[in-house]
Formats: structure tokens, sequence, C-alpha cells
């Protein structure tokens, strides 16, 4: 089977995997999207996330991975329990699912089951990749390039974290609430604002400009591939490091305190960069809370504002084509003036 | 035995083969850009039975479907049988062996997402659902039949093969003869090569001419160093040496050059040579590999390695790198480079046309049909619909019969439900695409090329959402150049018109026979052009790129009454300080709307009128 390349063994791109470990830490964060060219190690990132991300409890069999713990569980779950069936728990790796450009709605949403009403002659209900994705990661890549219908769907589904299906006289709703990681080239295509909007964090990478950086993933990409086992564990005590760091960021998430004084900043720093609607401090409070947890503090300063702002608001602002420079800059311009 | 340059690139072509053939996942494939014909089919008869006879080759047809392609229920099976049936698809049939993919240039962005994402996992899902997955690694042929500048194949496929290959301007008699490269000594190679090292000091030069040459991608880099480890096993070495890591920069850094080094600027052509070369040439960037190597040392070529045993220090050696890629990239792509261009018009002419198919469309090329209600023009596909009907008929037929009946209820043989029903899509770009010709010669070039950019960059952020797009063409010194190929890109419209100079004669015919050529292609494509042509009618150049107004005023009327002809929507805007006659009739032969509009000081006003005129 093929091997993932380690997270901790990625050079640099230090603003995208902050971006995927605050979005592990607090997944309402809301996702991550992630910009850049072709060749920069986005997929790469994306697949070294699942050994990262501590298993999680489920239902056995429970095709949405209900989390045993809490009380309202899916549909089916609740039929089995209502049957007199003592559901048991397991511990799974978090699912990360890829969502390939050319699927079908059928394939997303789920289906009826053809197998059964094939064999048995009967309806059953097939989910689909949003079931499979729920409260794991739902990964797009080239997302800029998605049909419109599928656009619409996952906004619909993101927002409500839930997945409706009317279909053939069956009517399913199951919970569909996952981390949605999206990555393209912006020079392809843009991506609709409404979808946009839809993303917690965003990042803009490009391949390290500092030679000997590159130098390095080179020699380590070969390393990996010629010894995928010996290269793993080498990285062994690094990746458990990380995950530990993960597991206890999560713990002291909610004991995290955000003063008026830098709920206040973020607001301004909203309001000047005019960004749209609420959610831009909404991700700001959410992100500055997961990034103070991350650092070890308990309270989110100042500071923590400064380096969450160009992830949380560059893909929220109004577009102006006679301003020249990236949104990353603009952002940049108003924190300076503000600190 | 002397080498001539068309043979050393055949060889070249061949050794690109061998490498593939021994190691198919590292180096990803090969895309062969050539027209369909018998070079062609000596070059993949070469590898087929010559390198690789044991291996499966997988034909992947245009307008294959994502059942067939990743595997899926087998409903004919599955009928047949009473029990469901699942059926491989043709890409987990191909593990192990090679995919070949015809006229690449015209794959549907669905396809190329669907390939991308297997090589992405080196796996493949069993079934629909399954949470089993098998390995499935292979190496791709594909084959560009494409012309460029307008069509060639995505950029996101090329990134994943190591090597480009040009037949298109060989001769038979250049491929008369044959690299002895036999089944056995790629077997022997691809037993080798897991033991083979690459040093590090090699992996800084590969990566460091990269660098130079603008390549960022650090896929580029990794198939560079697959490449000399592949080169080294294939000659017999246990690690590879100074010779493979340079052949290997030349194969696989050549195409994918964007720059020029900088510290190296005593071979930049003059500015005679490029005009020269671009009239000639205009249409193919992408040119000969025949002319590639006419300045390459034979001592590059991999059947006649350097003689010098000596280590060469690093430097040399990066000296000796730059020198082979240089050497590998077409003359024209060259100048281009040399001139700080970049390759926008060849390598990325396809960027932002792809994926943005509207697939609602009520003409077009078909596309996959959809679950849905033929409402408001839609057409019903009933072959799908009835396809769709089939797996539930039992099902329904027992449910039927256990209510109780509804009078003059019609028992029809099939029963469709609603949702069965699917509507017919065909893929259409919709929207229009803004084409500017812009006359930037002459003094006021600064400044009609600001207004120029002005509007494009208006145009865009107006019409983002929609799917439009622009493009623009230069008129500069003796040719047309497409500096902004279409696309719906901001970031991209202003990173190539940040670059583009100004100055020169006003070949207008040129101009627009280039603007008529996009437009026909744009056409072709399913969107609607819109021209819009910024001069003062006064040109200077002839079609042939010799000077003499009188002959390239008669040049640009001949070509304008070709525009006419094609039909086009056009906005003439006549730059001139007073109405000039010349242009006004200009305009009339190419039945344009006529716009003098001496000082126009923003890009809005042309940017209003062309939307005005795309919305007639």
């Amino acid at each position: 089977m093929a091997f993932n390349f380690p997270f901790t063994a990625i050079v640099a791109q230090d603003e995208m995997k902050l971006a995927i470990a605050l979005s592990t830490i607090e997944p309402s964060i809301g996702g991550v999207l992630i910009f850049g060219d072709r060749g920069t190690g986005k997929s790469t990132t994306i697949r070294s996330l699942a050994a990262l991300l501590p298993p999680m409890k489920v239902v056995v069999g429970c095709p949405y991975h209900c989390d045993p713990s809490v009380p309202n569980l899916c549909f089916a779950c609740e039929a089995r329990k209502a049957a007199g069936e003592k559901l048991k728990s397991e511990l799974v790796s978090v699912p990360v699912v890829d969502l390939p450009l050319g699927a079908t709605e059928d394939r997303v949403v789920g289906a009826l089951d053809i197998e059964k009403a094939l064999s048995h002659g009967i309806k059953v209900f097939e989910p689909g990749l949003l079931a499979k994705a729920n409260r794991g990661y739902l990964y797009i890549d080239e997302v800029n390039l998605l049909e419109d219908h599928l656009v619409d769907l996952l906004i619909d589904v993101a927002a409500s974290g839930e997945n409706v299906v009317e279909r053939e006289g069956l009517s399913i709703r199951h919970p569909a609430r996952f981390v949605l990681i999206g990555s393209g080239n912006p020079e392809e295509g843009e991506l609709r604002p409404q979808m946009l909007d839809r993303f917690g964090l965003s990042v803009e990478v490009r391949t390290p400009q500092d030679l000997a950086q590159r130098i390095e993933i080179i020699k380590r990409r070969d390393a990996f591939e010629r010894d995928p086992v010996a290269f793993l564990a080498q990285y062994q005590d690094s990746e458990a490091e990380f995950k530990e760091k993960i597991l206890s960021s999560r713990k002291r998430l909610s004991k995290v305190t955000i003063g008026d004084d830098v709920l206040m900043l973020a607001t301004k720093l909203c309001a000047q960069l005019g960004t749209d609607g609420l959610r831009g401090e909404l991700t700001l409070m959410r992100g500055m809370r997961a990034l103070a947890a991350f650092d070890g503090a308990r309270k989110a300063s100042a500071e923590h504002l400064k380096r969450l702002a160009p992830l949380a608001l560059r893909h929220r602002l109004r577009r102006n084509p006679l301003d020249d420079s990236s949104s990353t800059t603009r952002v940049e311009r108003v924190l300076a003036d503000f600190f | 035995m002397t080498t001539n340059s068309g043979q050393s690139a055949w060889f070249d072509a061949q050794t690109a083969a061998a490498l593939l053939a021994i190691d198919p996942h590292g180096l990803g494939g090969v895309c062969v850009k050539s027209q369909f014909g018998s070079i062609r089919d000596a070059w993949f008869s070469f590898f087929q039975t010559q390198l690789a006879p044991e291996s499966h080759f997988q034909k992947i047809p245009l307008q294959i479907q994502r059942e067939q392609l990743l595997g899926g229920l087998d409903l004919e099976a599955t009928l047949q049988c009473g029990k469901p049936v699942y059926s491989a698809g043709l890409l987990a049939k191909s593990h192990g062996g090679f995919i070949v993919l015809p006229m690449a240039e015209r794959l549907s962005a669905d396809t190329i997402a669907h390939l991308m994402q297997v090589l992405d996992r080196g796996a493949v899902d069993l079934q629909q659902q399954a949470t089993d997955s098998m390995p499935c690694l292979f190496g791709m042929i594909a084959f560009d039949e494409g012309i460029p500048p307008y069509e060639s194949i995505h950029p996101r496929l090329a990134e994943h093969m190591a090597f480009q290959v040009n037949l298109d301007q060989l001769s038979l008699k250049d491929c008369a003869d044959s690299l002895q490269i036999t089944s056995t000594d790629i077997r022997k190679a691809k037993r080798r090569l897991p033991r083979i090292q690459c040093d590090s000091r090699f992996i800084e030069s590969l990566v460091q001419s990269a660098a130079a040459f603008g390549i960022e991608s650090i896929r580029a880099n990794l198939f560079a160093v697959h490449a000399a480890k592949a080169l080294a096993a294939l000659r017999h070495q246990d690690a590879v040496s100074e010779d493979e890591v340079v052949d290997a920069a030349r194969f696989v850094f050549s195409h994918r050059a964007t720059r020029m080094p900088s510290s190296r600027e005593e071979t930049q052509p003059n500015e005679e040579d490029t005009e020269a070369d671009s009239t000639e040439e205009a249409d193919q960037p992408s040119a000969s590999a025949n002319e590639q190597k006419q300045n390459n040392d034979a001592e590059l070529d991999s059947k006649e390695p350097k003689e010098n045993t000596d280590q060469p220090s690093q430097d040399e050696l990066e000296e000796l790198m730059v020198e082979a890629i240089r050497a590998g990239i077409p003359p024209n792509a060259l100048a281009q480079l040399s001139a700080g261009l970049g390759r926008a018009n060849s390598k990325h002419s396809s960027q932002g046309q792809f994926g943005q198919l509207q697939k609602n469309a009520a003409s077009g090329r078909p596309a996959e049909s959809r679950r849905g209600l033929p409402k408001g023009g839609k057409r019903l596909d009933l072959l799908k619909t009835i396809r769709a009907a089939i797996p539930w008929q039992a099902m329904r037929r027992t449910e039927l019969q256990a209510r109780p009946p509804i009078a003059n209820q019609i028992r029809s043989r099939i029963q469709i439900r609603v949702d069965d029903l699917h509507i017919k899509r065909y893929q259409q770009r919709q929207g229009v695409v803004t084409i500017f010709l812009v006359d930037a010669s002459g003094s006021s070039a600064t400044q009609r090329l600001a207004e120029a950019k002005g509007a494009v960059e208006q145009l865009l952020a107006d019409c983002y959402i929609r799917r439009d797009e622009v493009a623009m063409i230069a008129l500069r010194g003796r040719s047309a150049e497409v500096v902004l190929p279409p696309t719906r890109s901001l970031v991209r419209a202003k990173r190539n018109l940040a670059a583009l100079p100004g100055g020169g004669g006003t070949p207008l015919a040129t101009g627009f026979a280039a603007v008529n050529e996009m437009a026909l292609s744009i056409r072709r494509k399913g969107m609607t052009p819109l021209i819009v042509v910024m001069t003062d009618g006064v040109a200077n150049v002839t079609l042939e790129g010799v000077g003499g107004r009188e002959q390239a005023h008669q040049d640009a009327l001949n070509m304008a009454s070709k525009l006419r002809i094609a039909g086009h929507a056009i906005l003439f805007i006549d730059t001139a300080s007073a109405p000039q006659a010349l242009a006004e009739a200009l305009a009339d032969a190419m039945n344009a709307q006529y716009l003098p509009l001496p000082y126009i000081n923003s890009g809005k006003a042309i940017s209003q009128r062309a939307a005005h005129l795309a919305r007639q």
C-alpha cells in the first residue's frame, strides 16, 4: 500500500501547516483554502494530514461515524437502538475523503443502493461522500473548477451540517459536518465568492524561494521514495510529538480567553478592510483561540490576531480591480496601521 | 557515426521512451507532441515492441466515462446474473503498465481530474463505496496533436509527465536508425534501479539549474532526479554521474523553462532576431525538435557521453547543465524567454479555458447526462432514463402489486419514476471572450497600452462571475503577439500585461489575421468572440513583414474583409488624435462599430462599450 509522506517532514510552507493545524484543533473555524501553483506540495500536505489526527470514537457499523458520546445519533443508529440493539463503539482514524472534480451528484450526496435493490429487491440508502466525510475532512483538489451544481450543494451542506436526500420515496437526513479543504491554482479560474466565504482560512503557497530549502525537499523526498519505512521511522517521534501537541491544544482550547481589547481590535480590523458579513470576525475569534491554544497560551493576544489576520481575512476582501496589490498585501497594509 | 540534429532529436525521443520504460511511476509519462503519422507510429512501436513487449498498454478513449475509467457496477452483467457484478476500470487494469492517451489535448477536465486523483493516490477504489483500494501505478503516454498556441495538452496533465518529445519536424531519414536498446536492457536496468544512488551534490545542482530557468515545480525537480537514476541504470552504472545529471536536466527541464538564467545574457538575441523568429513561427512556439538541437553539442547526447573524466567542480557542472538545458529549448521559445516574455503563449495557452465548461447548454459536445427534470428547454435522455429505471423494476413491480389498483391506470411494461429521469447535457463554454488587438507601436504606445490594460482589467473585474474571458494580442514590430491568451483570471492578466512592452511598426494585416484565427478557435469552443481593435489605422508593415504603407494598408483591408466574412462582432477604436479616414475605411471593411476616441482616459469607457456590444 502507498505510504504517505510525514507531515512533520514537510519543509517550509509554515502558513499552510499552521492553517491545517488550527483546523484540526478547532474544526468550527471552517475549512482551509489553499491556493498555489502546481507542484508546491499542496496535495502531499493534505495526504499527510490523516496520520496526524488522533483517532475518534464512533459507533460500530455506523456509516456516518456517529459519536456515541453525544445524545443525538443519526437515524440509522437511532433505529438500531430502538430495535433493542446495544451500540458498541470503536476507535477509528479520522476520515479524509477526496471529492474528485468529475464526481456525480449521486456519489456525493448518496443514492439508493443499486446492489441491494437488485439482489434483495429492497430500498436502502447508500451513503455518499458527504456521509463518509462526516466528522472528518473533505478534500477537493482544483476546487475552483468544480461544477456549479456541486458547489451549490456543498455550500448548502457546509452551512447546515446536514445532508438531506429525497429520492424514490426515501427521505433521509444525516449529519454531514466536515472540515472542507480546497486547493487550486488561481490562474485557472476564480472561486465564487459564496464558496470562498465557506472557507475559514486561506493560504497562498508557492515553492520556497530559498534554494537550500528546495534542495532539502528533494533530498527528503528522495530518501522517502528509496525507503519509506525507514523514513517514516525517522519521523516517528516528531509525528507523535505533533499529534500530542494537537491533542493538548484541543484540551486547552475551551479555557483560552480573549480580552475585550483584542476583540475590539479584530472588529476594527474587519471594518477597515471592508470584509462582508460577520463571518470574518467569527473566524478571527475562533482562530485566535486555536492559535493561542497551539502556542500554549491561556489568553489570545494582539500578536495572535496579527498572525492570524492574513489567513482569516485575505479571501474575504472585496475585489478592487484597480488596486494592483494582492489581498495579502492589503491585509498587511492595514495591519501595519494597527500595530 | 555522425549524427545530425534531427537524428539526435530522434534518439532523444527514444531515450525518453527507454527511461519511462525503466521507471514509469517515478517519471510519470511522456508527452508526445506530434500529428498522427508514421514517425509517431515508429516511436510508439519502438516503445511497445522493442522496449516493453511484456507490458500492458491500455488505450484510454477520449470520451471515456467515469465508470469505464475507475470501475463500477456492471449493469449488464448484474442484470444477467441477478447479483451485483463489479467491473474494474481501465485504470485498475493498467496497474504496472502504461496508459495511452490519444488526442490528449482534447481530454475533458473531468477525465483529467479522475486521472490526477488516481496518480496522486497511487491507488484506485475497488468499488464505488468500498474502503478497499488497490495500488494503481502506471506510466502515461500522451499524444498531443494540438496545434499551438490555441490548443495544447492541459498543463495539469503535462505537469505530471517528466518528458516531452516533439516529432513533428523529424523526417523519415532522421528516424532510419534506432537506438540499440532491447527489452533485456530495460529489464536489467529496472533491477538495478532501486540500488542506484544520486549524490546530494547532484541533487543540489539539479535544483539550482531548475531555479535558474524559473522552474518552480518541486515535481519537476523530482522527475530530474528520477531521470538521472534511470539513465544511470540504463548505462550499467551503480550511481548517477555528471553525465546523467546533465542529460536528465536537458530531458526534464528544457520544455519547462520559463526564463533564461539571469547571469548569462551574452547570447541574448537582438531585437531583429526575435522579430524574424516570431513572424515565421508565431503559431508554433513549441517548435521543431529538429532545430531544437542546432546549437547542441554532440557531446551532450546520450549516445556519446562526455570525454572529460575528471570530476568537474560544482560550478562547472552547473555551467554544463545550463548549456544543456538551453540547447534543448526550441529556438523561438528561446527568443521569447530571452526577451523576458516568459512562455505565456506556448506553455499555458490553454490555462483558464478548461474546466469551466458549462454543461447545461442546449448544444455543443455531449456531456454525461444528469438526473433532473426535462423542464425549461432541457431534453430528456431516454436511454439513460431507461437504464436508470431497469435495476429497480423487480422491486417496483412488487410494490405495485401490493398496492390496490387505481382505476384506469395504465400498466406499462417498464416502471419509470420521476427520479429516473435524466436530462441531456452539452458542454459549452458560454459567455464572451473579448479579444483586444492593440496597436502598441509609435510614440503613443505607452498611453494606448495603459488604456488597453485598464480596459482588460476592468472587463475582467466586471465580469468574472459571468463566464467571460479576456485575451489580448499586441502588434509589435513586425509581428502580432498573443500577450494574453483567453483567461478569466485577473491575477494572470495583470502579470502578463505588466510585462508588456510597446514600440515598433504596425503590422495591422498580421494582427487582423491573428485575431481572426483566435476568434475562430474561440468559436469552435462554443464561446462568442468579441473583438476590440485599438489602432489609428495607419499600417506600415505588410503581411510579408516588410515596410511599405501602401501595400500594408491594402493587406490590412484584405484581412479586414476576411473578418467581415467570418462575421465577428467588432469594436474599432480609433486612437488617433483626430478621426482618420484610413481607420474608418478599415472599420467599414470589417463591418465594425467605429468609435473615434482620441482621448480615452480610462479603460472604463472601452469596457462599457464592449460590454454593450456583447449584449447585442
